[in-house]
């Protein structure tokens, strides 16, 4: 890594082999699935090579990638908890459906996501975790008033879109 | 990003990666060269004299940074050491119109003396340096003299010959006689 930081190329090879087997499996175990993990991995191992100039060789190499592995996958949580819908669920029609309801499914998805967009990102985020099933670490009785408020607001923002409850 | 992807692809993105943010490196450790060409040009250096100066040096610091290793390294140090050439010209010729004294003797004297300085710094970094040195060496004296010479085409080719003279007068002493770095 000190070579490659140096600007000697003939260290990269070496620095990819030895750093993507670990880096993949420290994802995978630190990600709730194996593609999110994948991805952190090769977020993380692009990230090491973009700053592959900063490193310090006082420093441990492999303790140094491990470290930005960890936030890539920390970053990837965040975004998946944030995310209003997966972009897989919106277009995914309903498998015992017909075409007409399936596009009716879609509509309503569609017109869902448009109404979680405009909430807070913390009501969002409240709300995704409770469909989920996630328990975030507050007591019950705060995360219910929560999801109740988050709830109100989202219903808020359908009958100003949509004239309905 | 797209999943599963092959390692082949991973390692050729990596590299793209690498490369670039060197190559960024690069640009952002150069920007002490527009400042030397402007300083020069307020000493009274003519814009176009600077230019043609100017636009390799840019061009040489970026890609020797780019490059990385001992060659590298020689890049702020020489910047840095060509500051004395760059600017002791311009303040001499101030100095000799003050006291009606010989702009030309004075030019000459100065671009000498800022040779010397330029070449002892470079001389002595580069005797410290360890292995590679002599790569350090190269890359470090080439940056500070042309940037060194921006300021010294004030006199003309008898100021850059002159700072080139010290330049050399400054540095292998140095090499010579500072003990190497092991």
């Amino acid at each position: 890594m000190a070579r490659l930081a140096d600007g000697d190329r003939s260290a990269f090879s070496d620095v990819f082999a030895a750093l993507w087997p670990l880096l993949a499996g420290f994802a995978r175990r630190l990600s709730s699935s194996p593609e999110d993990g994948e991805d952190a991995a090769q977020h993380a191992l692009l990230k090491v090579f973009e700053y592959a100039h900063r490193y310090d060789p006082a420093r441990d190499a492999a303790a140094w990638a491990l470290a930005i592995t960890a936030n890539e996958c920390h970053a990837l949580r965040r975004k998946r908890r944030t995310e209003p819908l997966d972009e897989d669920t919106e277009r995914r029609p309903s498998p015992h459906a017909d075409p007409e309801t399936a596009a009716i499914d879609r509509e309503l998805l569609a017109a869902a996501s448009d109404a979680l967009t405009s909430l807070r990102s913390e009501d969002a985020a409240t709300l995704l975790a409770a469909w989920r099933g996630e328990r975030p670490p507050i007591t019950p009785s705060a995360f219910r008033k929560r999801v109740q408020r988050a709830t109100e607001r989202l219903r808020a923002a359908w009958r100003s879109r949509h004239g309905t409850s | 990003m797209e999943r599963r992807e092959s390692a082949a692809s991973l390692v050729k993105r990596a590299r793209t990666v690498y490369e670039l943010a060197r190559l960024r490196r690069g640009i952002v450790h150069a920007w002490p060269v527009p400042v030397a060409a402007w300083l020069a040009m307020r000493l009274g250096a003519s814009e176009g004299h600077v230019m043609v100066l100017a636009v390799p040096l840019a061009v040489a610091a970026i890609a020797l940074v780019w490059k990385g290793g001992a060659v590298g390294r020689g890049v702020a140090p020489g910047l840095a050491a060509g500051i004395a050439p760059l600017i002791l010209p311009g303040l001499a010729m101030d100095c000799a119109e003050a006291c009606s004294a010989s702009c030309e003797t004075w030019c000459s004297i100065s671009c000498f003396a800022g040779g010397l300085v330029a070449g002892g710094v470079v001389g002595f970094r580069a005797a410290r340096f360890g292995e590679g040195w002599w790569r350090f060496g190269i890359a470090a004296a080439a940056i500070a003299a042309t940037t060194g010479a921006m300021g010294c085409l004030i006199g003309g080719a008898i100021g850059v010959v002159g700072m080139l003279a010290g330049f050399a007068l400054g540095a292998v002493p140095l090499i010579a006689l500072v003990p190497r770095k092991i």
